[in-house]
């Protein structure tokens, strides 16, 4: 890695999650275990072999920006959540237009969804004939992934590059990850990233359903998200969204603005393998965190917490906590792991940004977030995981893992400031 | 910093080492480009459609047509075509210095075909799905269907065909998407991470969804909308020496900018264009006047043509007006796939030191092929713009 790298700090963060609608109150649900998991409210899914998910409540759109834009009606469900954690972050890092950022200087690189596979269901002939309408065409202009990107490059007067990423799961850690090198490399000074996403809808989770991906312990889903636990069977579907504002730490410092952590190292890989399932021997995920390690300039022992993927699914964990026992060495490093999805789901495209915004949190108020629903570890998974209720921590750096479909890895490090 | 020969070139160079593309014209770089020196435009978008055409002995995995869409199977064909074209192989390359970016179009309700017996059976005379229904429904369905539609296949793919493990990306950003890809690749270059990158981008919108979304606002009058994919291998310079291989051209600059007026909206005056151009010029340390040809996306839309009309006649002027030349009238709108099958064009013309008169605007200067450096934009619908610059070797 060359070293002419400027630093990428934090200015402002939002969050939409079913453990919280901002981003403080999703911290705190993830501290309390609380669990917004319960049968599928978007549709009717009853006859679902899974028939539930982690889902958003009492949201309340934030319509700053929307009165009388026309723009307003072009937000779905995902985009609704990202505008309101885009503004929440905005707001936090003082960015709202307020004359003070180049345009030209300031951008907006997203990991959203798939696209318009998730056109209302409700209107099942879409699949089969009919494109017509004013309704159609509004629908399908919601749901092209550019369509959030477009919306918050429009809320800041971000004139910079408009970057929209899909890399399944992985989507926004990726996003993260390329806005960091954005500024990194000095072509901007402001970079507006995160994830926003939903994926409950029939056919998106009949998908995952024929895959085997989801678990259905439909007798108890507050249990059913469990990472590294030795009853897991699948993971559970999410929603919501996180944005992050990146800044150049000089640009910060001169407008005055509040840094909240820095984004110090950034891995990015390929398994080459097969589009669901990880290398056996975690390849991909390894080099991923040891490149992050390398670009951050620290070794694996400095790191005190890692936030997994960790979505409770068989293969994942097994190999995720492989990979991250070859990087770090369970006996020499005091490294403790834990994934966040048992109390937010797995929010898919948003899941990289939901989850390395909670490993800042958690350097913050240094706190390792609990290992909510882990009742007995799976020995296959030889990992330190982190205690089940919340217990302090004292380390500089924490570190969070993406895996995608497809076979993109990320690991990101942030540092405390 | 070591420097080879040419005291212009360096090691740390990025420079683009072969091309691959597919096109209703057919496989490879130089039927395309020939296709500029014959009559046979195309009209509509059926025109531009890549039918009748047999992938699997172009793919390294013959079985992945089945596991892929019909736009995958396009862009996975460009990219072994190029790997070929570079003389690059799973074999040769570095796996955990070698990347792919992509440029992918989003995922369409097309891509859900096999629910299409599910859904038949659960929907009322209405066309109103029965979610119950469906939900016992859909069982029946392929397994993969999920997959099928997921917008990172050719990623997967050809990563899995190069052995590429290290740095990658997918980009959904519509027409900038494969410029996308190329300032991800040239960052990862830049920043030490790689020594090669596979770049490129795929398209293939002709879909009842698509068309009927755009028919119904107005914006299917312009250049037709074509399938198919063209990806590019860049490469360190210090990379390409070591292997033999001969560059096509040095990729200069490459920058992204948005009239960030929200979707679907253009400032067809655009200023940010304008300034994109300028500032990445600025950025490359290259005058204006020096451009020897600019490409345009030529979509055929007023807004965006308009845009980039006005930010040329602001830059160039007189004497110093660039030729001006457009892939529209033989590839058509090439979506996510535009912007880099154009340096195999460039190729061409600074080869035959001219430029089609099929590719020509009226409103270009004439070419002088001594300026080795060209531009290539692309623009959207969305307001979004693109600005490469190549300097041809």
């Amino acid at each position: 890695m060359k070293t002419n790298k400027k630093r990428v700090v934090i200015t402002g963060m939002g969050a939409v999650t079913p453990a919280g609608n901002t981003m403080n109150d999703t911290w705190n649900g993830i501290i309390e275990g609380k669990k917004n998991v319960g049968p599928v409210e978007i549709f009717d899914a009853e006859k679902f072999p899974t028939n539930f998910a982690y889902q958003v409540k009492d949201f309340k759109m934030n319509t700053m920006g929307l009165e009388g834009n026309p723009n307003s009606q072009l937000l779905n469900r995902a985009g609704r959540f990202g505008w309101n954690a885009a503004i929440e972050a905005a707001t936090q890092a003082n960015i709202l237009k307020n004359g003070k950022l180049n345009p030209l200087k300031t951008a907006v690189c997203l990991g959203v969804g798939v696209g318009s596979t998730s056109l209302p269901w409700q209107h099942g002939s879409y699949l089969t004939e009919k494109f017509e309408g004013d309704e159609f065409t509004l629908n399908h202009r919601k749901n092209f992934p550019s369509t959030l990107t477009a919306m918050v490059a429009n809320l800041l007067g971000a004139k910079g590059a408009s970057s929209t990423i899909h890399t399944a799961c992985a989507s926004s850690g990726q996003a993260l990850g390329e806005a960091y090198e954005m500024i990194a490399t000095g072509e901007y000074d402001v970079v507006m990233t995160g994830g926003a996403d939903c994926m409950i809808n029939p056919f998106q989770m009949a998908g995952f359903c024929l895959l085997g991906a989801l678990s259905t312990r439909v007798s108890d889903p507050s249990q059913a998200s469990r990472p590294f636990d030795v009853d897991r069977d699948g993971f559970v579907l999410g929603e919501g969204a996180c944005m992050l504002v990146f800044e150049e730490y000089e640009h910060a410092k001169a407008r005055g603005a509040t840094i909240l952590g820095e984004i110090c190292g950034y891995g990015v890989t390929e398994s080459a393998y097969r589009i669901t399932d990880l290398h056996p021997e975690g390849r991909g995920v390894i080099e991923s965190m040891q490149m992050a390690l390398d670009d951050a300039g620290i070794k694996a022992h400095e790191v005190g917490y890692i936030n997994a993927h960790g979505t409770s699914t068989n293969l994942n964990d097994k190999v995720e906590s492989l990979a991250i026992s070859k990087v770090f060495n369970r006996t020499s490093c005091p490294t403790k792991v834990s994934s966040t999805k048992s109390t937010t789901g797995h929010l898919i495209s948003a899941a990289g940004a939901i989850e390395f915004a909670v490993a800042m949190m958690a350097l913050k108020h240094q706190v390792y977030p609990p290992s909510t629903n882990l009742k007995s570890q799976d020995p296959a998974c030889e990992i330190n995981v982190t205690p089940t209720t919340p217990t302090p921590m004292t380390s500089s750096y924490a570190l969070s893992n993406s895996v995608g479909f497809g076979g993109s890895n990320t690991s990101l490090i942030a540092r405390r400031v | 910093m070591s420097t080879t020969t040419n005291t212009n070139q360096k090691s740390d160079d990025i420079v683009v080492t072969g091309v691959g593309m597919l096109t209703a014209t057919g496989l490879g770089a130089e039927a395309n480009v020939q296709s500029f020196d014959q009559d046979n435009a195309k009209k509509t978008s059926e025109d531009y459609k890549v039918v009748g055409f047999n992938p699997a002995p172009h793919l390294t995995d013959r079985k992945v047509v089945k596991a892929v869409s019909h736009r995958d199977v396009l862009g996975l064909v460009a990219m072994e075509d190029c790997l070929k074209n570079s003389g690059i192989s799973a074999q040769t390359i570095n796996p955990d210095r070698t990347g792919l970016y992509v440029g992918a179009p989003p995922s369409s309700c097309v891509d859900l075909e096999n629910y299409s017996e599910a859904v038949t059976a659960s929907v009322d005379a209405y066309g109103v799905l029965n979610e119950k229904a469906f939900g016992e429904n859909f069982r029946s369905a392929s397994p993969t269907t999920l997959l099928t539609s997921l917008p990172n296949n050719v990623l997967c793919y050809g990563a899995k065909t190069l052995d590429a493990r290290g740095p990658n990306s997918n980009y959904t950003t519509m027409e900038t998407s494969s410029h996308m890809a190329v300032m991800g690749a040239t960052r990862a270059l830049r920043l030490g991470r790689l020594d090669c990158a596979v770049v490129g981008g795929y398209t293939a919108h002709s879909n009842k969804e698509f068309i009927s979304s755009m028919k119904q606002r107005g914006l299917y009058d312009g250049t037709p909308i074509a399938e198919g994919a063209a990806f590019a291998t860049l490469e360190t310079r210090a990379n390409a020496t070591k292997r033999g291989a001969k560059p096509i051209c040095k990729v200069v600059a490459c920058a992204a900018a948005t009239d960030a007026m929200g979707p679907y909206k253009t400032n067809s005056q655009s200023p940010v264009l304008t300034d994109l151009i300028k500032q990445t010029l600025a950025n490359a340390k290259i005058q204006a006047s020096d451009i020897g040809i600019v490409m345009t996306s030529g979509s055929g839309l007023a807004s965006v043509d308009n845009a980039e009309q006005t930010a040329i006649d602001t830059i160039w002027s007189g004497t110093n007006k660039p030729a001006i030349a457009s892939t529209a009238s033989r590839w058509g709108n090439m979506m996510e796939a535009g912007g880099l099958a154009e340096i195999a064009f460039l190729s061409s013309c600074y080869a035959k030191k001219a430029v089609p008169s099929t590719s020509k605007t009226k409103t270009g200067g004439e070419f002088n092929s001594g300026k080795r450096t060209a531009v290539v934009l692309r623009s959207s619908t969305w307001g979004e713009y693109s600005c490469m610059i190549v300097e041809m070797e």
